[in-house]
């Protein structure tokens, strides 16, 4: 990868990386951090690692940092604390989006990355399970239970009607 | 695969991660045709999908680097490095091999500067038929002359020595070529009295040294006049074997002879035994 190849990287998967980040922990400094050390990395390992495999690169980093952070406990707060600070330039109906916000903070973290891989990213389950370490069958499951979980708590506030 | 009642959630949810095959998709819709009751659980399902939600990072120009820095793959860094060491390694063991050799091949000497080395005259000396009776057989030749530069003592591991046993002695016809070393004549039986006999070669005569004999020696014939007596003397029975006897002797001293020019002499003159290379 040359100098040029890595800048483009941070131009284009900077914002998703941090877009993940945050939504998982839930903290705009340590989400930063943790944006910050996937790229320095990157950038140490530039040699080795290919531009078209620079964002699973750069994405497992970080969801094996999230995953210290789970493990830690310390950092995860409910992203509907925050996500009203943030810059919000979507389509959705505003009470449907602060719904599944707060339905997604009810997900475990592990369980909460693998539906933002899959919605906010567009990784297959075998992409995610080659990034996250977990096998196919297992992505698959998690994702089904999580997308059960969402489903039944927005019939359950009825918002979907 | 069929679908049915149990199996229907399961497929939505696959259709709504865009995880279906065409002909999976093809089914499921066909069967959701088929069964409207199904719509709202689908649409339920497609609600859960996370809306596209922009958030941007502010500090990428810090993460950028910048653009005329090269990076170079570790593997050829450490490559070069591998090729620069065995070159190193290389060039340390063939300084190492040449300091050896010299080392080797130094001769420790130690000078005999004495000034009666420097002014002798060398005796020509004959072994006499008597063993331990020392005889001058011709008067003394020219004075000693270092040709070598200096004038040594130490007796170095391959310094030929002309070996006399008994009555027979090693004749060297000496050409009179530069740096000329003397011949050296010791009897090895006799150690305790070991006579020198320098030959010493004439430089003032373009003509070959004849070996000096003494007469009283029967049997002993200069190598001149071997080829006199080849023509003369081919019919004489026993002349053969003697001429080839000869010859033998000649092929050995020129061999020796050889040996000396490209070795360490050593001349002893009285009590003292000097080494000229």
């Amino acid at each position: 990868m040359t100098v040029s190849e890595y800048n483009q990287c941070v131009h284009d998967i900077a914002d998703g990386l941090y877009r993940f980040a945050y939504k998982t922990v839930s903290d705009d400094e340590l989400a930063k951090d943790m944006v910050q050390q996937a790229f320095l990395t990157l950038w140490e390992n530039c040699g080795k690692v290919p531009a078209g495999k620079a964002k699973s690169y750069l994405f497992t980093v970080a969801y094996r940092r999230c995953m210290d952070e789970f493990r830690s406990q310390k950092n995860f707060v409910a992203p509907e604390i925050v996500s009203e600070h943030l810059a919000d330039r979507n389509h959705a109906p505003p009470d449907l989006k602060a719904v599944l916000q707060k339905a997604l903070s009810k997900l475990t973290a592990q369980n909460r990355m693998l539906v933002l891989l899959k919605d906010y990213e567009g990784y297959s389950y075998d992409e995610i399970a080659t990034l996250t370490g977990l096998n196919a069958a297992q992505v698959r499951v998690y994702l089904h239970r999580s997308r059960k979980q969402l489903k039944d708590y927005l019939v359950s506030v009825g918002h979907l009607l | 695969m069929k679908l049915t009642k149990e199996n229907i959630e399961t497929q939505i949810m696959l259709y709504v991660d865009n995880e279906l095959s065409a002909e999976e998709l093809r089914s499921l819709l066909t069967y959701l045709g088929q069964h409207p009751e199904y719509e709202a659980l689908l649409r339920e399902y497609q609600n859960s999908v996370l809306p596209p939600e922009e958030l941007f990072f502010a500090e990428k120009n810090q993460l950028m680097q910048a653009e005329n820095r090269k990076v170079i793959p570790f593997r050829i860094i450490s490559g070069v490095a591998a090729a620069i060491a065995i070159i190193l390694a290389i060039a340390g063991y063939y300084q190492w091999i040449n300091n050896d050799d010299l080392l080797h091949n130094k001769r420790v000497m130690a000078l005999n500067s004495s000034d009666s080395v420097a002014n002798s005259q060398p005796k020509v000396v004959a072994k006499a038929d008597n063993v331990g009776q020392k005889q001058d057989a011709a008067p003394a030749g020219k004075p000693y002359q270092r040709l070598h530069g200096r004038a040594q003592n130490v007796l170095p591991v391959n310094a030929p020595i002309l070996v006399m046993q008994g009555q027979k002695k090693n004749v060297l016809a000496i050409k009179p070529m530069p740096l000329l070393p003397s011949a050296v004549i010791a009897d090895i039986q006799q150690p305790e009295q070991v006579e020198v006999a320098p030959v010493e070669p004439d430089f003032s005569e373009q003509q070959p040294i004849a070996a000096q004999e003494p007469a009283h020696q029967p049997g002993v014939l200069p190598a001149n006049q071997i080829a006199a007596i080849l023509e003369q003397s081919d019919r004489l029975k026993g002349a053969h074997s003697l001429v080839a006897e000869l010859d033998e002797r000649k092929n050995k001293a020129v061999d020796t002879w050889q040996q000396i020019k490209s070795a360490n002499v050593i001349l002893k003159i009285g009590s003292k035994k000097i080494m000229i290379n």
